[in-house]
This record gives structure tokens, sequence and C-alpha cells, in this order.
């Protein structure tokens, strides 16, 4: 079992270390030269050259490559903006917490409904109960998400009056004011989570019931309520827990969207500005953060799988 | 006596043809509304000049933020134009970024799925470990970033959003086709002494089809969703061209004056992407039933 | 106890589907007394797994529908409480509980097995978990489980099939249900293993006074234990009797049919069997007319004009559902032991033994690693072929028989070039191919070919029957015109029995039979010399089986074909053969001529397994010796040391356990793998 989580994690590391240079790779691509986005179209030769002697832009750019990484591995810096200097570490430090107070609950919530709802579904499979909820899952799954956040900040907002149409309040600075402004942003994070979780579950639950060992408690007298919780749940939902792992890119994305549209500072809208201001290193820096939580999110889950699943835990002894 | 073969084989498939199709539309009223939607937006992307009323990009502002009127079927934006004709052309646009998006990714994604699942070589190792390194970043992220590279446009974003699509594609594929390839009648192919070639072409392809299908369906509905969301923030086709997803970003300023700018190109793009979703779902029970739940 | 444990009577159920009403039970009437075992007969989607559940109710209820009749569990009629009741729920478990035919699946894999019997037992008494506990491993002790405290404890992936099926057993026991209703129990499991699962389900009804019913297509099993017969078809039962009148003088022409086309361990090879023509009517659309009147030898114009006949009764507890039934001008007698056609000869066939075999292996040995380690450290193999030699004349019928795990399939995988042996010769027409390049097999890939197992998942779905023979002959690269390719198909769809008009179908519109014939045509297309057939027939229905098995010897004696027969049924293998080999966790343990085989079987696990598989014969079975194995199959990555067999051999010695025993001769053409056998001193009779 050690053995198992070990080669996890080892794994996921050298993952993180390949994304890391594909990501440096693709920066370099990027219209535009950092030294004069620095100092303006103005700037003179000399001080356009002093920038890049500065911030060694002229060096190959695996060295470049290996600087920046070194800067992350040993002192957690991801090097400077280009526009206004700032260390990158402090913007994210500011804007990480942020985001997860929006991305976390969402995908807490998200999970655990869509759970319900997958339940549900497949219990009363064939009743309107049923059927209704398959309507409403499919819609969410097509609506993308700024829409959502659109249309409710429209008929929550401007029509009940219920909650701001833009702003946030970080729960630690003020928690009632929080839960008005981030009710919203938290839903539309949860609802795509949502739809999937429920149309996944629904779907194993629907295909374990129909298995030959469900058969067998029925035929043994088992109750039906025994049947689904003991028999059918726990079978259907190991598979959904590689599911949730995959939804942490789900949430990464709607963090980016969500964050624009509700004006929230976190790592989606730094990473957004920084993409249309050109700012490479907040790009740079904002794509690999998101890009370890991603790898890191899918490590513990598969090892949670490991955890239990009986037939991967035993296999491991 | 062959030619009589050849017409009892195309009988059949006919046949089942006919069949799937019963199934398809057996599916009650929401598939045909959908499919209808697909076909109304399709014709009028291509007959947009002769459809839309008035020139999307002439401004009026003595007319600006009108309700929708006999004038103008669904009103005016902030400049006067006509909103009726910029959903439109935008929803041209839209269906032209996600039908050369997704196909590009289709080709491309299918092609490598295809290669890394059949042959089991170093080739196919690379294939997959590069997808996966890919796929560590977040869709979104990734096809901003490649936006980025590539620059604002119609060209570039649909580029850009196809390159973003093939990863999920190959993987998907690469699933499809390792599954297929243990199926006793590719090893039957083997020994009567048919080509590797033939075989993935005259076996694989063939029985991957439904799925492969379906794959596309969904996936055109994905690029929209991408197309809007990226032209809503501003990174993906920038105005005056007229895209749903700008129109949006564009509305919300007004929206407690004029919700209705806002609105409509929503439910526009909602309605496209559940479309997709609900045609592709239909055509993975036409195609083949024991797919349900898998895709 | 004065009345019947069970009794059934115009039981009626149906499915409703697209197709129309499914009548798969269409008015059965049975009864079981208590200490009593019965057998319900069948072949596949005659209704007989259908009645049992609909006994139970536990049909899905849409779509399917109890429509009629009464089933009386120690007197009450059950079929009045609901479906769903706490009535009903405490029936089944405690009052009669089932044994389903895969053990594999059907046992919850992500719970303990402790846990799924306790969770039965105190669903139907108030003890607390300990006491349920207790119970289990109590129950799992009697069904002769080793170390049950342990067993509680494990996941159902973690024991075999043998294993797991004696578990569902043990809930019996803890229940102490009075009926035990077993559908196809055994049928999943290896023939030792059957053995054992049987005669642990008969001990159960002489230890505890329970009745068993065996639900079952398998005539030796009913042979064996049951003391009375149901037969049914299409849904109804067309005959019922004691084991001793249904198999000594069978009186409807369906259980004489089956009696004379299923292959038995006591026929002698030349003999043929006798197929019944035609398949299964669709119970969506049943006749009003007797439903075997299509397929029936004996049919008449009454049988065409009335209505389907109700059981007569033929005496002494006797009935069959047949118009003609009690007729005594109707050789009937025959189904007890000889066939009505005369024996064919083999064209051309006494293998010519001079020349050099056409097949001969040499020292095989096939190895999969199976766990990498950690850097390739503790690298585990499994030893699935571990040196075996053997050679196949031309024009002879070889036969490789033994339970799961043995290797034979691995075997003929190796000949056919789909695994690259580990060690060893594989020598074709005196050239070694085993370990050929791709480029130099060539020539050779399609003079051998092999028959699958399963015949649907070997045909591409999406090819056609035409398209499916063309890319068989194509590969042959004789370049031939469209005219020849057709003509080429055409006669092979004739040799293997199929319409040419069926060339446009596709797999899933053709019949289980029908598709194997399909098999049969593509491997015939490639002019085989040898063709490999790997259970061929195991997947089909018993009564198609038998005509497989004479196309099989039809193109064998027309085309001179060498056919290397593997298969796990020791009745099918020994019709067909003309030499044997058994193979045990990789080894060949014996090899001898067919015949010589039954008669007088000389390694211990030769005698084992022909004791496990019952004779279709009711005075000839009642009267054998039986040879009673202990333990399971052992899992090949836990090869014994020595002679593979000794765990389980009561004459295994010391020497046994040190040393492996090579094949050795002990009679004429007879070799053996054992350090006790003793070459005879005269060849046999």
């Amino acid at each position: 079992m050690i053995r198992y989580i070990w080669k996890k994690i080892v794994t996921a590391l050298l993952l993180v270390l390949l994304v890391s240079f594909l990501v440096f790779i693709l920066m370099q691509f990027l219209p535009g030269d950092p030294a004069v986005i620095a100092l303006g179209d103005s700037a003179s030769a000399e001080a356009i050259q002093e920038y890049r002697d500065t911030y060694g832009l002229d060096n190959p750019v695996l060295v470049q490559y290996l600087n920046w990484i070194k800067g992350i591995v040993f002192h957690w810096d991801f090097g400077k903006s280009i526009l206004n200097a700032r260390n990158v570490t402090a913007y994210m430090n500011e804007r990480l917490p942020n985001t997860i107070s929006i991305g976390l609950p969402g995908l807490v919530f998200g999970v655990l409904t869509g759970i319900l709802v997958g339940i549900l579904s497949a219990v009363k499979r064939g009743t309107w109960v049923d059927q209704g909820l398959t309507l409403i899952v499919n819609f969410f799954l097509g609506a993308p998400r700024f829409l959502v956040a659109i249309f409710g900040v429209i008929v929550l907002g401007l029509h009940f009056h219920l909650i701001p149409l833009q702003g946030y309040t970080a729960p630690w600075v003020n928690f009632g004011e929080y839960l008005h402004k981030a009710f919203w942003p938290v839903v539309v994070n949860a609802i795509y989570t949502t739809a999937i979780l429920a149309r996944q579950t629904r779907s194993n639950m629907l295909e374990v019931i129909n298995q030959d060992f469900v058969r067998t408690a029925r035929a043994n007298g088992l109750s039906e309520g025994r049947i689904i919780f003991r028999y059918t749940l726990k079978n259907a939902l190991i598979p959904v827990v590689t599911i949730i792992g995959l939804q942490m890119r789900n949430i990464v994305a709607g963090a980016v969207i969500i964050e624009n549209v509700f004006n929230i500072p976190g790592i989606g809208q730094m990473l957004v500005s920084g993409v249309q201001q050109r700012d490479y290193f907040i790009v740079q820096g904002c794509v690999l953060i998101i890009s370890m939580v991603t790898v890191f999110c899918n490590m513990f889950v598969d090892i949670a799988y490991g955890l239990i699943d009986p037939r991967v835990r035993k296999a491991m002894r | 006596m062959d030619k009589d073969f050849a017409k009892m084989q195309r009988d059949t498939r006919a046949r089942n043809r006919k069949q799937a199709l019963r199934i398809f539309f057996g599916r009650g009223v929401i598939m045909k509304v959908c499919t209808g939607v697909l076909i109304l937006f399709l014709f009028t992307s291509v007959f947009a000049e002769w459809i839309a009323p008035y020139d999307p990009a002439v401004q009026n502002l003595v007319e600006k933020l009108q309700a929708p009127s006999a004038a103008h079927l669904l009103g005016t934006d902030f400049l006067g134009r006509d909103v009726f004709s910029r959903i439109i052309f935008g929803g041209r646009v839209s269906m032209y970024v996600s039908l050369l998006s997704g196909s590009f990714a289709a080709v491309i994604g299918i092609g490598l799925g295809l290669v890394a699942g059949y042959m089991d070589s170093m080739v196919s190792r690379g294939i997959m470990g590069a997808t996966d390194i890919i796929l560590s970043i977040p869709g979104i992220v990734f096809t901003l970033i490649i936006a980025a590279i590539m620059g604002t446009g119609v060209a570039s974003l649909t580029l850009a959003i196809g390159i973003g699509m093939v990863p999920t594609y190959i993987r998907m594929v690469n699933g499809l086709v390792l599954s297929l390839k243990e199926n006793d009648y590719i090893t039957a192919s083997r020994l009567v002494g048919q080509s590797e070639r033939k075989i993935l072409l005259g076996h694989l392809l063939p029985n991957a089809f439904p799925s492969l299908i379906v794959l596309y369906t969904i996936n055109l509905g994905n690029a929209i969703m991408t197309e809007s969301s990226l032209s809503y923030l501003g990174v993906g086709i920038r105005p005056p061209t007229a895209t749903w997803g700008n129109m949006v970003s564009d509305a919300y300023a007004y929206l407690m004056q004029a919700p209705w700018l806002a609105i409509i190109p929503g439910i526009c793009i909602i309605v496209l992407i559940i479309s997709f979703n609900v045609v592709g779902d239909g055509l993975r029970d036409a195609l083949d039933p024991r797919l349900r739940g898998k895709l | 106890m004065a009345g019947k444990l069970l009794e059934v009577k115009h039981l009626r159920t149906s499915f409703f589907t697209a197709e129309g009403e499914v009548k798969s039970v269409g008015g059965v009437s049975y009864y079981v007394d208590q200490g009593e075992i019965i057998a319900i007969v069948g072949e596949s989607g005659c209704g007989k797994s259908v009645t049992q559940m609909s006994v139970m109710q536990l049909v899905q209820t849409p779509p399917g529908k109890i429509l009629g009749g009464e089933v009386l569990f120690e007197g009450k009629n059950i079929l009045e409480q609901d479906a769903r009741s706490k009535e009903m729920r405490g029936v089944r478990g405690a009052g009669i509980s089932m044994i389903f035919q895969e053990p594999m699946t059907s046992l919850n894999p992500v719970l303990t097995v402790g846990q799924q019997l306790t969770d039965v037992i105190r669903t139907h008494a108030h003890v607390s978990r300990k006491e349920a506990w207790k119970k289990g491993v109590e129950a799992l002790a009697a069904v002769g489980i080793p170390d049950p405290e342990a067993r509680m404890k494990c996941y159902p992936f973690e024991m075999s099939g043998g294993m797991r099926q004696r578990v569902m057993i043990a809930i019996s026991v803890a229940c102490d249900s009075r009926l035990i209703i077993a559908d196809e129990p055994t049928t999943a499991l290896d023939v030792t293993t059957q053995a054992q699962v049987m005669d642990l389900l008969v001990e159960l009804v002489h230890k505890y006074g329970k009745s068993l019913v065996i639900i079952t297509h398998n005539l030796g099993l009913v042979t064996r234990y049951a003391q009375r017969v149901y037969v049914m078809y299409a849904g109804k039962i067309v005959e019922s009797g004691t084991t001793e009148q249904i198999l000594t003088h069978p009186e409807h022409p369906y259980t004489l049919g089956l009696l004379k086309s299923v292959p038995r361990l006591q026929d002698r090879q030349e003999q043929d069997l006798i197929p019944i023509m035609g398949a299964p009517p669709l119970l969506s659309r049943l006749p009003d007319c007797c439903a075997f009147l299509p397929r029936c030898a004996y049919a008449c114009q009454r049988c065409r004009d009335e209505r389907a006949p109700e059981l007569t009764d033929l005496g002494g507890g006797h009935f069959a559902a047949c118009c003609r039934a009690g007729e005594p001008d109707l050789h009937r007698s025959e189904a007890a032991g000889m066939p009505a056609s005369p024996k064919e000869v083999k064209a051309g066939q006494e293998p010519d033994s001079r020349k050099e075999p056409l097949l001969k292996v040499e020292g095989l040995k096939m190895y999969f690693p199976v766990s990498k380690g950690i850097f390739g450290l503790d690298r585990k193999t499994v030893k699935a072929v571990d040196n075996i030699s053997f050679s196949i004349r031309k024009g002879e019928t070889f036969g490789l028989v033994g339970e799961s795990g043995c290797g034979k399939t691995t075997t003929g995988k190796c000949i056919l070039g789909i695994h690259t042996p580990t060690e060893g010769r594989i020598c074709y027409k005196g050239k070694e191919i085993g370990s050929l390049p791709k480029a130099e097999f060539a020539p050779y890939r399609r003079e051998i070919q092999l028959i699958f197992q399963d015949p649907y998942s070997s045909l591409d779905p999406r090819s056609s029957v035409y398209s499916i023979l063309r890319e068989a002959v194509i590969c042959g690269k004789e370049n031939k015109t469209q005219e020849e390719i057709t003509a080429r198909i055409y006669e092979l769809l004739r040799i293997v029995e199929l319409d040419p008009e069926m060339s446009h179908r596709f797999p899933h519109e053709m019949s289980g039979g029908q598709r194997q014939r399909l098999g049969i045509a593509r491997a015939l297309a490639c002019n085989p010399e040898l063709i490999v057939c790997d259970e061929p027939v195991s997947a089909l229905d018993v009564s198609i089986q038998a005509q497989i098995i004479n196309l099989f010897k039809k193109i064998q004696r027309e085309l001179g074909i060498t056919y290397l027969f593997v298969a796990h049924d020791l009745a099918v293998v020994r019709h067909i053969s003309d030499r044997i080999g058994v193979m045990y966790l990789g080894h060949l343990v014996e090899v001898t001529r067919s015949s010589r085989l039954y008669e007088h079987p000389v390694h211990p696990y030769t005698q084992a397994l022909l004791s496990a598989v019952p004779v279709t014969d009711y005075y000839e079975e009642q009267g054998r010796e039986r040879v009673r194995l202990a333990g399971e199959v052992p899992s090949p990555m836990h090869m014994p040391s020595g002679c593979p067999f000794h765990p389980r051999c009561k004459a295994a010695t010391e020497l046994c356990r040190r040393e492996i025993p090579a094949l050795k001769p002990v009679g004429d053409a007879h070799l053996a793998a054992c350090h006790f056998a003793e070459p005879e001193s005269s060849g046999d009779v």
C-alpha cells in the first residue's frame, strides 16, 4: 500500500515538472517582447537591452527555465510581474485564498448535491421525478457558466434584489457579507459539477442495480432499502470517486469565468488580465499553480480510490 | 451473381439505417425539436445575407436601446444596431467556429488516437504521455493560452479551440481503440492473413464509428461553449464582429436598462449547445444502444 | 409432513416487450416433497429459470408479470403476498433459498463474506451481530470451507468459484431454509468442483432434511442426483416422472431427441449423435398446436390439428404431453443406448502412423510475467504451459482436455502463433514454426486456423456473412475473379449447411448455431490443414451442439482436416477425438487413444476427472464407484512442487513431492505422467 501511494506521489511530481516545462515553452510563443511591454513602446534601445540583461531574457530557453524552476522549488518565487515588478508570489498569496473560498464550497456542494440527485433519479427511474431531474441536469450540462451566472444575476439580483450584481468580500473579513456576495458565484460553480456527478451517479447506480449480486441479495430476502444503501450505493460510488478528481478541471475553468463575471479578485481573474495585458510571468505562475492543484487533486483522488476499493487495496498486499 | 449479393447487402444496410432513424426519432418530441433547431441554425447561417433584415454593423445611435418591436424584431443594442441581424450573423460565426474547430480536432484527435491505441510502440506511448501532460492543464486555461498565442480573429480562435480539444479526443479515442482491439474478430482477421492496415480500416474503424460520431457531435457543443466563453472574456473574437459571446459581454453594462440584450444571445447559445447534446445522445442510442451511460 | 413442501399449480408468467407477449411460463405445475431431490430439465429459453423466479416473485415487474397460478409453500399460497411484503421476504432466504449460476458475480465484491452472511442472517432472525457472526462461521464450516473464521473476513474476489458457490450454499444453511433451488449451480465450475458442490448439496439434503430443486440442461447431473425429473420445452412441462422412467423409457419425442443427441461418456466414438433438427420456437410466437411439432420426428396429422396436448398419465407417476404418448409401436426403447443410424466410417482414415506427424510439439513452455515488482525485482510468472510434448497425425482429431487453468487454450494459441513460446519447439510439417518471426511465418498462416468459443464475438458485427467470407477467401492471394470468389463462398456455405440466401445477413440476425457454422466456414476458406477448435460447442444449446459436432465430423470425413479439439466437456471430446491428452496445471498427465482413456485411465487425475462426470445411463450410473477429489484446482500462480497433482492425490508420496514425473509409456500408445503408473503387460482388447 505504501508503495502504491509512493508511486502516485512520485508520478504526480514528475507530471508537475513536465507541465511546468510545457507551460514555459508555451509562454515563449506569446507575441510581444516582455521588455517592450514593461517599458513601453517609446523606450530606448539601451533601456530595453538593460531590461533584458537584468531579467536574463537573452539566455537560452533552457537556462531561463531552470532559473525559473529553481526559484520556485527553493524560494517559492514565481518571478516578477512585467508591468509593475511586483512579486508574482505576492499576488498569488493575495488571490489564491479568494479563489479557494469560492471554488472549494462549489466543489463540495456540487459533489454532494450531484450524488444525491443521481441517487434519487436512479431510484425513481422512469417516474416524472427522474424525467424532470434528467431534463434539468441536461439543461445545465449545456449551459455555459457565464450565462447561468448572468441569468441568475438578472433574475435574483435585478428582479428580486436578493444578490448583488458584483463584488466580493472574503469570509474572514466579514462572514455575513461573504455569504451574501458569494452565494450565487458558489452556486454557479457548483451547478456544472452537480450535473456531471448526477448523470454519472445515476448511470452507475442503474448499472449496478442490474448486477447479479443485487439479484442474490433480493433472493435472500433483503429489504429494498438495505439493497439500495448497502448493495448498490457503495458499488456505484466507488467509480464516481475518480470523476470527482476530474471535477477539479471544471472548478478551475469555472473560476476563470466566474471571477470575471462577478469581479472577484482571484487567480482566474489574475490569469485573464495577465493574458490581456501580456504580463507573461503572471500568466506563467497562474497556469503552473492551477496545473499543480489539478495534478495533486487527481493524485489524492487516485490514492483515495485505492483505499476505498477493496480489490485494489487487497491487491497491494 | 455477385451483383445480387451486393444488392441484398445494400437492402439490408438500408433496412438497418431505417431502423436506426426510427429509434432516433422515436425518442420523442425533444429529439425532433432539437434536430429541427440545428437545421434551422445551419440554414440561417448559410443564408444569413438573405435572411437578416439589416446590416449587423450599421450603427444608428438615434434608435439605440429599443425594445423588440415590429421594425426591429429583437430590438436594438447600445449602438443602435439591429439585434436580430447581429444574432443571425453571430450565429454564423459560432457555427463556423464550432464546425471548423470540431472537425479539425476530430481529424487530428482521431488520427492520433487511433495510432496511439492500435500500435503498441514508443510512438503511442509518447502520444499518450504528451496528452496526459497537456490534460493536466485545465481545458479552458490551455485554450486561453493557445488563443493568446494565435491572436484574435475568427481564424486564429478557431484554430486555438481546435487545438484545445485535441487532447481530450486523443484520450477518448485511445480508450475506445484499446477496448475494441481485444475483440475476437480482430484476432480472427489476423488469422486469415489480413494485413494490419486493412484490419484497422476495415474492422476497427467501422466499429468505432458510432462512438466517434457521438463524440464529434457533443464536441461541437463544447466548441460553442468554449468560443462563447472566451469571447465573453474578451480573449476570443472581439467586437465589432458579432458573436453571441461578445454580445453578452457588451450587454452586461446595460443589464438594467435592456436586459434582453444579454438574454437573447444567451438563450441562443444554450439552445444550440443543448441541441447538439441531445442529438448526440440520440445518435448514440440509435447507432449502438449498448453505449448508453458510457459516452 | 402430510402435504407437499412446495406445490406449484398452473403458474403462468409472461414478459411484455416490444415484440409482443413472451409467454415464458405457460401453465406449469410441479411439486416437491420434503427431503426430495427433483430436477427441471430444459434448454436455454424454455422457461425453467423464469419459473423459479416466479415462485420467488423475483421477476422484474415491468416488463414481466405473473399472470396466474398458485404457489403453495408449506400449505400457504405465497403468490398472494405482495412481492415486496415482509411475508414474501421472509420466505426468500429463510423458507426457500436460491443458488445461481455465476458464482463469480453473485456476491457483492465490495463487502466481505462475513458482512453478506450476517446481513442475510439478521434479516431473518433477530439476533445480535455477534450471534449472527457465529452462525455464519458455523454455516461456512458446514459447507466444508476450511478456516471459516478467517474466510468470514475475506472478500469474494479472494475466493475461487467453487468456494463462492459454497458461500451461497452456506447462506441457505445459516437460515435453515427448507427448500434450495439451484439454478444451473455447476455450469460455470470445473468438472471436479462440480462434483464437490453437488455432493455437498446432496449431503445437506440428507443431513438437514432439506429439499432440492436442480435446474439444469445437463442430463448427467439429472441421472446421478435427481429422484424425479420434469422436462420443460417452450414454457411448458412436456414430460415428468422418476429418473428411471425418463431415462430408460421416455415417451415425449423431445426427451427422446435430447437423449439421443447429447454426447455421453459411455458412447463409442463411431456412434453418431442424432441432433434435433431446427431450433426452439420464439416464446413470443407460440402456435396453438404442440410447440415441438416442427422438430418432431413422430409428428402426425392429429398433432397438427389439435391444440397443444395436456400431460397424459402413463401410470406410476409418469406423465407426458404428447398425443402419441404410450403408443407401443414407436421404437422408443432405443433411447437407452443404440443409435438409429448406421455407423459411419471415416473416409480414408487410419491416420498413417508411418509418416511424419503433421504437428509435433516438443517441450513447449509458455510462461507469462505477472507483476513487474519494483524496478523489475520480485517478478512473478505464471507457468501456463510447462514442458508438454505431443504429436498429431494428419487426418486425426486430438482432444485436449482439462479444467480451468490447465493451459489447454494457451497451448492452442501457441500453435496458432498468437503467443510466442517461452521455450520449446512446435514443428509443423517437419518445420519449426514456434519461434518464426512474422514475415517467415506468413506462408503457414492460413494452414492453421482457429474456431472460437464464442461465435458472437468472433464475428465483426458490422460485416455481412458475404464480406466476412470474402475477406477470408481473398487473403489467400490466389488472384480469383469476382465469379470465382462468389462461387467459393457458395461452396463454403454449402459445406457448413448454411443457406446461401443468408449471405447478406449480419451476425446479430443469426442464431448461435448459425454463427458457429459461419466461423467454421471462415476457417475452411483458408484451406487449412490443421484447425484448432477452442471449446467450439460449449456456448451453444444442447440440441444444437449435436448438429455442430456432426458437422465437424462430416468436414473431417470429406476434407481430411486435422483437428486439435480443446474442451472441458469430456463427453463431447470423447465423441470426436481419436486420441486425447489430459492436462493439469500446465502439464500433460496422460495421453492415449480415446476409447482406452475412458476404459482404463491410469493417472489418478484422469480417474478422478472421469469419475466426476456423471454417465447418462441410469443403471450404469447407479452402479459406479466414485473417486472423490478433495480441494480445488490450485491457481497456476501457486504451482505445487514436484508432481502438480500431488496435493490432491490419495496415492501421493515423498517422491511425488520432489520430482515432476515424466510422461512415459504405460501401454499400447498410452502415456502417463505418474511415478506409480505401471506399464501393462498386455495391450487392451
